[in-house]
């Protein structure tokens, strides 16, 4: 990729918009606490789940958009845990506003460690697709979606 | 130590007492101003609302800067530190640098470092980091085996790695000395008053711009302005600050004026040029009605080795001091 002299996606936002923003990337610290929550979920599942992955050679290069079916919260933190750790911070799960980004605690948690993107559901605008569509080509990023739009 | 002793320790050059005085001072006397003001209708809400957010952040900003110089050289060196890396921050985000997380791992490593040399007061370290920081800047990213932007990314790093490290570094080091109180001051108070005097000369007289492709609003007669303002400030608070050394001596009281003021506003002028180049008005938003914390302390990056070098080469800092006080 050429190297550009491009600001962040969401610089000049404060802190509170940039947690909900379609355009935030994480920065450095940002970064080490995706890192991290990303490594205690991987040793969560170990431990306890005995989780067993098959078929990660199917994957394609970035980027790409992962479709599944939605039967718990476990299903955003397990599939992103194991998706390889050199797209670690291109991995965004696309998350419900109204459940994820509803109180500043929240939506820090949903931005810092798991670095979901909002969507607000019934109310999507054009121009928000057309902001992750963007990010997903130019970025090379990987975006994590549940079609069913709840849990199944 | 009891709080009497260090109360008096603290305040044991009078410049010290007199620019927090000063400060307390000047922020009662703006509060009083814009209060009248507002009372008597001659603000437009707009305006209003900008001066006392300004002034509000100038409350939390002047003690988080007076506090840690009064309580010891442990307490600059560690807000130095959080300085530097605040500014890697706004930087690295402005300039896209962030999204190089290795590289800008190294130039953290070599804040924290050069300022770790700085707390152990030992100064061979301190200047081999220079060389020793960018050399593992520049091959950080060499092992990934991705050439294409590789001295766009370097050249970023190294650059910040020379202001918010090596040059701010500086300041921190000036805390060995004894007498680090008033000079520190002295210089935060200069180079405020160095912008402050910039703005009002230029808007008071007006004449042609300084560098329009760089700084719009800049004036020469600003420029002139708060050359000589500056010069006159650091001149008069240098003579108790020096007593009995030889930068007693008024023709290098004056140097350091021109130094503080040269050097303030070419930092002023160097983050204009990366603004203006990147297409950004400001650095972030972190200071409510001032923009980034890089907007704020811009002009202090090339200010603190310049002072540090010139007061170093005539009177030294620190010699009587304990040195490698860590290892």
């Amino acid at each position: 990729m050429d190297w550009k002299l491009k600001p962040a996606g969401d610089f000049g936002l404060s802190l509170r918009e940039r947690l909900g923003s379609l355009r935030r990337e994480l920065g450095f610290l940002g970064t080490a606490t995706h890192w991290c929550w990303r490594e205690i979920v991987r040793l969560y599942l170990r431990v306890f789940h005995r989780l067993r992955v098959e078929g990660r050679e199917h994957l394609p290069e970035a980027p790409f958009v992962m479709i599944a079916n939605h039967a718990s919260h476990l299903d955003t933190l397990t599939l992103a845990s194991v998706l390889p750790l050199a797209l670690v911070d291109r991995i965004h799960p696309i998350a419900a506003e109204d459940a994820f980004f509803t109180s500043f605690a929240r939506s820090a948690f949903a931005a810092f460690a798991v670095n979901a993107l909002p969507l607000r559901r019934r109310a999507t605008k054009r121009t928000d697709l057309g902001t992750l569509r963007a990010r997903l080509t130019e970025e090379e990023l990987v975006f994590i979606l549940f079609p069913e739009g709840t849990r199944s | 130590m009891t709080l009497d002793t260090a109360w008096s320790f603290a305040f044991a050059n009078p410049v010290t007492g007199w620019i927090v005085l000063g400060v307390a001072g000047a922020l009662v006397l703006a509060a009083v101003v814009i209060a009248g003001l507002s009372l008597a209708g001659r603000l437009a809400p707009p305006l209003r609302r900008e001066l006392w957010l300004r002034l509000g952040s100038w409350c939390l900003l002047a003690p988080a800067m007076i506090l840690p110089i009064l309580a010891g050289r442990v307490w600059v060196i560690a807000a130095v530190t959080l300085l530097g890396l605040a500014c890697l921050g706004e930087y690295g985000r402005a300039t896209g640098l962030f999204r190089e997380r290795f590289t800008t791992f190294m130039v953290v490593l070599g804040i924290l470092a050069v300022n770790l040399a700085a707390l152990d007061h030992w100064y061979g370290f301190f200047v081999a980091l220079m060389p020793l920081s960018c050399g593992f800047i520049a091959i950080a990213s060499i092992p990934f085996d991705q050439p294409r932007g590789y001295v766009q990314r370097v050249a970023l790093a190294v650059f910040a790695f020379f202001l918010f490290g090596a040059a701010l570094g500086h300041l921190g080091y000036i805390a060995n000395d004894a007498n680090y109180r008033p000079l520190i001051l002295m210089l935060l108070l200069a180079v405020g008053l160095n912008d402050v005097a910039a703005y009002v000369v230029g808007k008071t007289l007006g004449g042609p711009k300084l560098l329009p492709g760089t700084s719009p609003n800049k004036t020469l007669s600003g420029a002139l302005g708060a050359l000589v303002i500056t010069t006159v400030v650091v001149t008069l608070l240098a003579g108790p600050i020096f007593v009995g050394t030889q930068m007693e001596a008024l023709p290098l009281r004056i140097g350091l004026g021109v130094i503080v003021s040269i050097a303030g506003q070419f930092g002023d002028l160097m983050l204009s040029s990366i603004k203006r180049d990147i297409g950004i008005k400001d650095m972030g938003v972190a200071i409510p009605g001032h923009g980034g914390v890089l907007d704020r302390f811009n002009s202090l990056l090339l200010v603190a080795p310049a002072v540090f070098h010139y007061v170093g080469y005539i009177v030294g800092f620190g010699l009587d001091q304990p040195t490698r006080v860590l290892f």
